[in-house]
């Protein structure tokens, strides 16, 4: 009945009328389809959380995760470093740069042999130690044979760590503990009501290392350790008129 | 009737699709996108006609230092060279218009050491432009940096209250300034060089307005439109600082004097105001301490010197000073790596925003809003600052808002490159130590290129570094 009456409506409607109708159906549609291929926001910013994976799990869709991040591990260490199938879980999703596309964190491991291949003089990623501040002149940091490390591949675009294109990766020793987890900045502050919270920019990863439970955040030029027990500032060298300021 | 009532209804339909139709595309933000180069290019002006009074002149490669402090070659002949200053013989005499002063004598008075009575503080950072500018020459790199502050509300950045520029140093303890943990957004800036930077005074508009049209889209520049406080803030493109926040290397100078050494001066430009406002140079910047924000200008306590401190002979000086020395030179002899390395550069992308070659307006045309003339040792001269003077989002930007709009406070200016041998610290931030982990913290429009980068052979990408670190 609507719909006849819309119709007898639209007849009684001047040409130009019907062509302005027709461009702002037309323009409504396109915007709602270009409003659908946006980039989907990431599941913390949407209140769902990280994402957290466990390749141990059978289901399909936890499968093709282990493939995919195994193509974005290899697209930034080839094979040079494959996934540490021993930690469980041994990847989390979530926006630690928080630059609202969605990155991946996955414990890796050396593959035999190519040690020095992850010791190249200029290599494709970042490699970092949260507890050791680098200054100009220090010793640039080695990765030994066996070594467990934490890549975190930074995405690009909606297509997040996935995208071909996603190979900014910051490659962190020392920084691989048990309970590895995605945490949102907001469940961190929750958690911590109270206590000193470094500047944080995205999602937190969760872990316990060294027996103590704490947080790898990003702190723009690297990943820094965030221990809520202990933390009573930024940890990072902020040289200030000639002088290495520790705030 | 009911044709009428249902007419109504579809027009009010159609007037409510239409509304949606323009609401969702500007509701939807893409977050790793630059900013609409449109909107951008809107608001650009048009600058003194080019040309008018321009001189017609060979076009010549601009003269360049070695980059050694022992070597005397800054001065560009721009204006009057003189001699050294030899206190005990004569003071230093500033200029009193730009062009008609000595460099010796504008080189003096960058290096000089300002103190209370001159007119340093309350708040400050140094004591002088050469304390910051000065590696490996007056004028060059420093490893200091710049700290500034605010927060968001919402989306939208606030400076910290007092102002985003948290000063380092302070006269008295009372007005050393401090932050509340409610200021989120925090970013530390290091110096850049001021070598060679009358040549990019003198580049036209269209000039760099051209080169970012000519980028690809997805990594196209935004130009600055910033005002020109020695020309009753007339709107040109910006090039100086990290965000593009100055336009002539005057209104810098007036701004470093009071927001780096506490001396106000009519080219400051405080609260935005022109050099020939009433009250120009007669405001403190308020410190932002621990018991609230307190107004620190004369006759308060804490600063006993009346303003402007500086009658702007002083700010004249620096700017001269700066427009007359030379650009960064290449090293010399360049290795054989650094050759091979140089097409390279084009080749993985890094040319499109470290822009290789400008070449300067020609003599005689007015830039600055009118208030400057190009000069004939800065006019018709290519230079190589491997920098487009536009900002970027390449996924380091500092979240910091100046005056190019909440767009941009995620983008940075491209460093220009030239003469980066003589530092060991990179990025805006200064926290990257060598420039093969600078390369790798490009992202966001440097994407493609760092990944071309990273497609290199090893010696390849060893040569490419190695030609950056002989620019």
């Amino acid at each position: 009945m609507f719909d006849l009456s819309c119709l007898k409506a639209a007849k009684d409607l001047t040409n130009s009328s019907k062509a302005l109708l027709i461009v702002l159906v037309t323009s409504t549609t396109l915007s709602c389809f270009g409003c659908a291929s946006k980039p989907s926001e990431l599941g913390s910013k949407s209140g769902q959380g990280p994402q957290v994976s466990h390749p141990g799990e059978t289901s399909e869709a936890s499968t093709l995760r282990v493939s995919e991040v195994e193509e974005a591990v290899r697209r930034v260490f080839k094979d040079n470093a494959l996934i540490a199938q021993d930690y469980k879980p041994s990847f989390v999703v979530g926006d630690f740069n928080g630059d609202q596309s969605p990155d991946v964190a996955v414990v890796l491991k050396v593959a035999q042999g190519k040690t020095s291949q992850m010791n190249q003089q200029f290599p494709p990623w970042i490699l970092k130690d949260p507890f050791v501040t680098a200054v100009p002149g220090m010793a640039p940091l080695r990765v030994s044979d066996d070594e467990t490390l934490l890549a975190i591949i930074h995405g690009y675009g909606s297509e997040g760590w996935r995208d071909p294109q996603a190979t900014q990766t910051y490659l962190l020793k020392n920084s691989t503990g048990a309970k590895i987890e995605a945490r949102t900045k907001a469940e961190v502050i929750a958690a911590n009501q109270g206590k000193k919270i470094p500047q944080l920019r995205g999602d937190l990863i969760s872990e316990v290392l060294k027996g103590k439970t704490g947080y790898l955040y990003y702190a723009v030029s690297t990943y820094s350790w965030y221990d809520p027990s202990t933390f009573n500032g930024e940890p990072m060298v902020r040289p200030v008129h000639g002088v290495d300021v520790r705030n | 009737m009911t044709t009428l009532s249902t007419t109504r209804v579809l027009k009010v339909l159609a007037l409510f699709l239409f509304v949606v139709a323009l609401a969702l595309p500007l509701s939807m933000s893409s977050p790793t996108k630059s900013q609409s180069q449109t909107a951008n290019q809107n608001r650009m002006p048009s600058e003194v006609p080019d040309g008018q009074n321009a001189v017609a002149a060979a076009v010549t490669e601009a003269l360049t230092t070695d980059m050694d402090a022992k070597t005397d070659d800054l001065f560009n002949n721009f204006g009057a060279r003189g001699t050294p200053i030899d206190e005990c013989v004569a003071d230093a005499v500033p200029p009193t218009a730009r062009g008609n002063g000595r460099f010796e004598d504008n080189k003096f008075i960058f290096e000089e050491e300002e103190t209370v009575a001159d007119g340093l503080g309350p708040t400050y950072n140094d004591v002088g432009c050469v304390t910051c500018h000065q590696a490996v020459d007056t004028g060059a790199f420093g490893q200091q940096m710049e700290f500034r502050a605010g927060h968001l509300s919402g989306s939208t950045f606030i400076d910290n209250p007092g102002g985003q520029l948290i000063h380092a140093r302070g006269t008295d303890s009372d007005v050393v300034e401090h932050i509340t943990t409610g200021e989120t957004v925090r970013s530390f800036r290091l110096v850049l060089s001021a070598l060679g930077d009358g040549f990019v005074e003198c580049i036209a508009n269209q000039t760099l307005q051209d080169n970012v049209a000519a980028q690809p889209a997805s990594i196209r520049g935004t130009l600055t439109a910033v005002p020109v406080v020695e020309a009753n803030n007339t709107l040109r493109i910006g090039r100086f600082g990290w965000k593009g926040q100055h336009a002539s290397l005057l209104s810098f100078s007036g701004d470093a004097y009071l927001n780096e050494m506490g001396i106000t001066n009519k080219f400051d430009g405080f609260g935005g105001r022109s050099s020939s406002a009433s009250d120009a140079g007669t405001h403190e910047n308020p410190a932002s301490t621990a018991e609230g924000v307190i107004d620190v200008t004369f006759p308060s306590p804490f600063d006993p010197v009346q303003d402007p401190e500086d009658d702007g002979g002083d700010v004249i000086a620096f700017t001269d000073f700066m427009a007359a020395t030379r650009a960064p030179g290449r090293q010399n002899p360049i290795p054989a790596s650094a050759v091979r390395g140089d097409p390279l550069f084009n080749q993985v992308g890094c040319s499109g925003c470290h822009t290789r070659n400008f070449t300067t307006a020609p003599a005689g045309t007015l830039i600055n809003g009118g208030a400057f003339t190009v000069p004939a040792a800065l006019g018709d001269k290519i230079i190589h600052p491997f920098s487009d003077f536009a900002l970027h989002d390449v996924g380091t930007g500092d979240g910091i808002v100046q005056n190019a709009g909440q767009s941009t406070a995620n983008q940075i200016k491209t460093a220009p490159l030239w003469g980066i041998r003589a530092r060991n610290r990179f990025m805006h931030d200064g926290l990257t130590v060598n420039i093969s982990e600078a390369i790798q913290r490009h992202a966001g429009q440097a994407t493609a290129a760092r990944n071309a980068f990273n497609a290199l052979t090893a010696s390849q990408r060893s040569d490419l570094l190695f030609f950056i670190l002989s620019l």
